[in-house]
């Protein structure tokens, strides 16, 4: 047994319960290293398993991939947002979603919505972008990828007037006028919130939306 | 006993560290079992849909106030990338903080025994042998260790010095694991495996967190860490913690059953910061100092009669510390840029000797896509590291102060062929180091994913590892005899001698791989190896010389080995209920090395493990794990021993009374009165492993 002085300080000085706790320590291995205890203390544990019946629900770590928890955002924004009648003009036109230079993004977004997805009567559709020109004013979600960040500006001047929800990935797309960006934030996908542009596409977004943003641009109305 | 015991000093501590603590938030929740967890858990079972895609579907279907919380995959280190293990295309393992937690693991390096096919074994109460895919020994030199990107390989010997490696548990992450090469990302050494030790972001770990522990091998230990964030006007999203660890174990014991001696203590601290400044930028800070004192049995060699040799019993005073700072900044989700600095220090006492080592390290990475198809990582190192060993009559150093530098780059280009169906990646390392000069360590590797839930991988590798200090500049005086039996004025000295001319061991590895997940409460995972060694490094006889009145009888390190070993590794989860996890894991290897040295010993030829972690009402929690470790042959200081087989068995109970407290007791080695699992190189005590009970508090607030 070890003379160290921090050791009686800290574990037996401290504890109030003197050289006490050295003694018992001693006596306790001693038990343990003689093998009876030891083999008892087994059987015993085994046995509880054994005995354990109904048992807690055990939450599992599957940590998604970030694509993933991203097209869920896009499967879930439009809870989150109103069009104006002219973008959806019957109770039942659907719900248009854009994705332009992410194909895992894509690829997640059509499982999630491929046993259907409906929100207020409006079915969610999914459109695969390939090129830019194919980008037009018929989406009501638009998610540019971080491969495609370069033509951002551009995409987003051609939808100007257009109402159009526009989704990005990049550092800077709320300052090139997109609505919502899409930032990763340690282990987490965070959102930030354009009003302006918001407004500008004749958007209203949900305070429930706003309230978990972090970032939140230019007055509400 | 022992709860009453532990429970009455973390109180002690408690109370006095709330005061200070007082009016501070506290976010870091331990993961008791339940709900009490605020992260919502995506890959929980529910109203079931589909088989497949069933994250996907619940994510779809969460609320966007939880989504905001859901954490994703982080990156993995080891592939310097974010990486889904289902879906690497290498032999990985990640052991969480979780799998430690439950299984009262009170050490690094046994956290490894998790690892399918690793093998760990204890040499004495502070020194491990660990190695994959073969080769195991005291300083096992094919296996590239980090902790939280630092390299803790030892240039001087190979292996990793465990006595002088520890960080508190509680702030660990997750253990990061590839076997088979890593070189082409990770550079020389990474033969078998290479493994990295994270611990979490000061982010994660805020609060006061005081931990206690005694039993019979693990003495009263004490761990107090507090995290914070410091905010104002000019920096933002600045978090820190520190820490302080004092722990002493007990002395293992000897094959007879008496105290082995070898009592360790160890007091540590450190402090982390990690700044968030904006969405794109990361910045970590950490320093730590340590300082162990190791009583450790050793075998001098001596030129005084009768014995020839002193065997004592040491005090070994080792001190370091380091500091690492690192920046990464992305571009965007492909693209980033890591910029890493380390300077480390520590001196290591052992043989009646020393080394003192200065490492510096520069480390820059970048990475971004080519196109839709190419995901392009590169990245330079630069290494600076300087030691200087005093000599005695044991253990001499040519020269005696040494430097050496190292200058690296990599590229890899993860090639998307067919999307979501077919990868390749390719890449190499290219290196420059003072010993060997210049090494290329080029792989490629295949992912194919035939079908969800399934993927086939095939790799080859090439790797080598470079000489240590020690077999390119030690002599080490071995044995000492009487050339003729009771003539002392006649000695014979067996020596060994490092030798500057030998070149690096190489490697080239053939590996296929297999994972499928048949259900959602099933996997597993296959992975095979071929492995051709090439110029291993041993110890050839040489005629002998008259040095002074003793006859010398030389051995020099020559490159005159090779091997090749063939092995598997199956590993299978079976979460069989919602409150029931099994593990389990087996691993064949078969060397075939020629000739037959110590050098090349320590291939256990099967290694299982099955691994039970059960929740029960009342906030328990039950762990059990059992290994069985086959017979191994392994380098010892007379040569090589023989390790019978073993089996070891851990179970432990954990209660979490209320969201902030956890106490648990554990027993290891249970069935088992004492085993060997490793032999000593410099000692020729065998340290036994006895069964051992250890009991923990740790109080969060």
């Amino acid at each position: 047994m070890s003379q160290n002085f921090i050791q009686q300080h800290v574990a037996c000085g401290r504890s109030g319960r003197g050289m006490d706790c050295l003694w018992m320590s001693r006596f306790l291995s001693r038990v343990i290293r003689s093998g009876t205890a030891g083999r008892l203390a087994a059987l015993l544990i085994f046995a509880v398993v054994l005995l354990a019946g109904k048992v807690p629900a055990l939450a599992q770590d599957e940590a998604p991939m970030d694509y993933q928890v991203k097209a869920a955002f896009l499967v879930n924004f439009p809870k989150y947002v109103d069009w104006p009648a002219t973008a959806l003009p019957a109770n039942n036109s659907p719900i248009t979603v854009a994705i332009f230079g992410d194909d895992n993004v894509a690829n997640e977004f059509e499982v999630m919505i491929s046993e259907g997805k409906v929100v207020d009567g409006h079915p969610i559709v999914l459109k695969r972008i390939t090129k830019e020109e194919e980008i037009g004013k018929d989406c009501q979600i638009l998610f540019i990828g971080a491969s495609e960040q370069h033509r951002t500006s551009a995409i987003l001047e051609r939808l100007k007037g257009s109402e159009t929800l526009t989704v990005g990935e990049s550092p800077d797309f709320l300052d090139k006028g997109g609505v919502i960006n899409l930032v990763r934030q340690g282990r987490k996908v965070r959102l930030q919130v354009n009003l302006n542009a918001a407004k500008e596409a004749h958007l209203r977004i949900s305070s429930r939306l706003l309230v978990v943003a972090d970032v939140v641009k230019g007055a509400s109305n | 006993m022992l709860l009453i015991f532990g429970v009455s000093s973390v109180f002690f501590f408690g109370g006095d560290f709330l005061i200070a603590a007082s009016g501070t938030n506290s976010t870091d929740v331990p993961r008791v079992s339940g709900s009490t967890n605020s992260a919502p858990k995506v890959g929980s079972p529910g109203p079931g849909k589909g088989k497949t895609n069933s994250t996907s579907i619940r994510l779809a279907e969460m609320d966007i106030e939880d989504l905001v919380e859901v954490e994703v995959v982080s990156v993995n280190s080891l592939f310097k990338k974010q990486t889904r293990l289902e879906q690497a295309p290498a032999a990985a393992t990640i052991v969480t903080a979780d799998d430690i937690r439950r299984l009262g693991i009170t050490t690094l390096p046994e956290s490894l025994r998790l690892v399918p096919g690793m093998n760990v074994g204890r040499i004495d109460s502070h020194e491990w042998a660990i190695s994959a895919r073969g080769f195991n020994a005291q300083f096992a030199n094919k296996l590239l260790i980090l902790v939280d990107g630092r390299t803790i390989y030892g240039p001087a010997y190979g292996g990793v010095f465990w006595g002088i490696q520890d960080t508190i548990l509680e702030d660990l992450d997750r253990v990061e694991v590839i076997r088979g090469p890593g070189a082409t990302l990770w550079g020389a050494n990474a033969v078998n495996g290479v493994v990295n030790i994270l611990t979490k972001s000061a982010r994660d770990t805020q609060g006061l967190l005081v931990s206690a522990s005694g039993g019979t091998e693990d003495q009263p230990s004490v761990s107090v860490r507090y995290g914070g964030a410091l905010g104002g006007a000019v920096v933002t999203n600045l978090y820190y913690r520190v820490y302080g660890k004092y722990f002493n174990r007990d002395g293992l014991v000897t094959s007879s059953g008496s105290d082995a001696q070898d009592d360790w203590h160890s007091i540590q601290g450190g402090v982390r910061f990690d700044w968030e400044p904006g969405d794109l930028d990361r910045v970590t800070l950490q320093g730590n100092y340590y300082n162990d004192f190791i009583n450790e049995n050793e075998n001098v060699v001596v030129l005084t009669p009768p014995n020839y040799v002193t065997s004592t019993n040491t005090q070994n005073h080792d001190y370091g510390g380091n500091v690492l700072a690192r920046w990464t900044h992305e571009f965007s989700e492909l693209s980033s840029l890591t910029l890493q600095a380390y300077f480390d220090h520590f001196k290591q006492e052992q043989v009646g000797t020393s080394e003192t080592r200065d490492t510096f390290d520069f480390d820059a990475q970048h990475r971004f896509p080519l196109g839709t198809r190419n995901d392009i990582i590169w990245g330079v190192q630069y290494h600076y590291s300087a030691a200087e060993f005093p000599p005695n009559f044991f253990l001499t150093w040519t020269p005696p102060k040494q430097t050496d530098e190292l200058f690296s780059a990599f590229v890899q280009d993860e090639i998307t062929v067919v999307p979501k169906r077919f990868t390749v990646t390719l890449g190499s390392k290219f290196e420059h180091n003072e010993s060997t000069g210049f090494e290329v360590q080029p792989s490629v590797r295949l992912l194919w994913t035939p079908a969800d839930k399934q993927t086939v991988w095939a790799a080859v590798s090439r790797a080598v590892r470079t000489p240590s200090r020690y077999e390119t500049g030690a002599r080490v005086n071995y044995s000492v005899f009487e050339v003729t039996p009771g003539d002392p004025s006649n000695l014979g000295l067996i020596s060994l001698f490092g030798n500057p001319n030998i070149d690096a061991e190489k490697l080239i590895a053939y590996e296929l791989g297999y994972r499928i997940e048949p259900t959602k409460r099933l996997s597993f995972d296959i992975a095979g190896f071929y492995n051709q060694y090439d110029d291993l490094l041993r110890f050839v006889p040489g005629p002998s010389f008259m040095q002074g009145s003793v006859t010398v009888f030389p051995q020099t390190m020559q490159n005159s080995g090779s091997a090749e070993t063939f092995g598997a590794e199956l590993s299978a989860q079976w979460k069989v209920t919602d409150a029931w996890r099994l593990v389990a894991s087996y691993s064949w290897l078969h060397a075939e090395v020629r000739p037959n040295d110590p050098a090349f010993q320590g291939n256990p030829q099967h290694q299982v493990q099955l691994r039970s972690y059960l929740d029960l009402p009342g906030n328990l929690e039950l762990n059990n794990a059992v290994y069985y470790v086959d017979r191994q042959v392994a380098a010892s200081g007379l040569g090589t021993a023989t390790i019978p087989a073993y089996v070891r068995v851990d179970a432990g109970l954990v209660w979490h009374p209320s969201k902030s407290v956890e106490i648990g007791i554990w027993g290891h080695n249970l069935l088992d009165d004492r085993h060997p699992e490793f032999p000593s190189l410099k000692s020729s005590v065998q340290t036994e492993i006895p069964r051992s009970i250890v009991g923990k508090i740790t109080v969060r607030f």
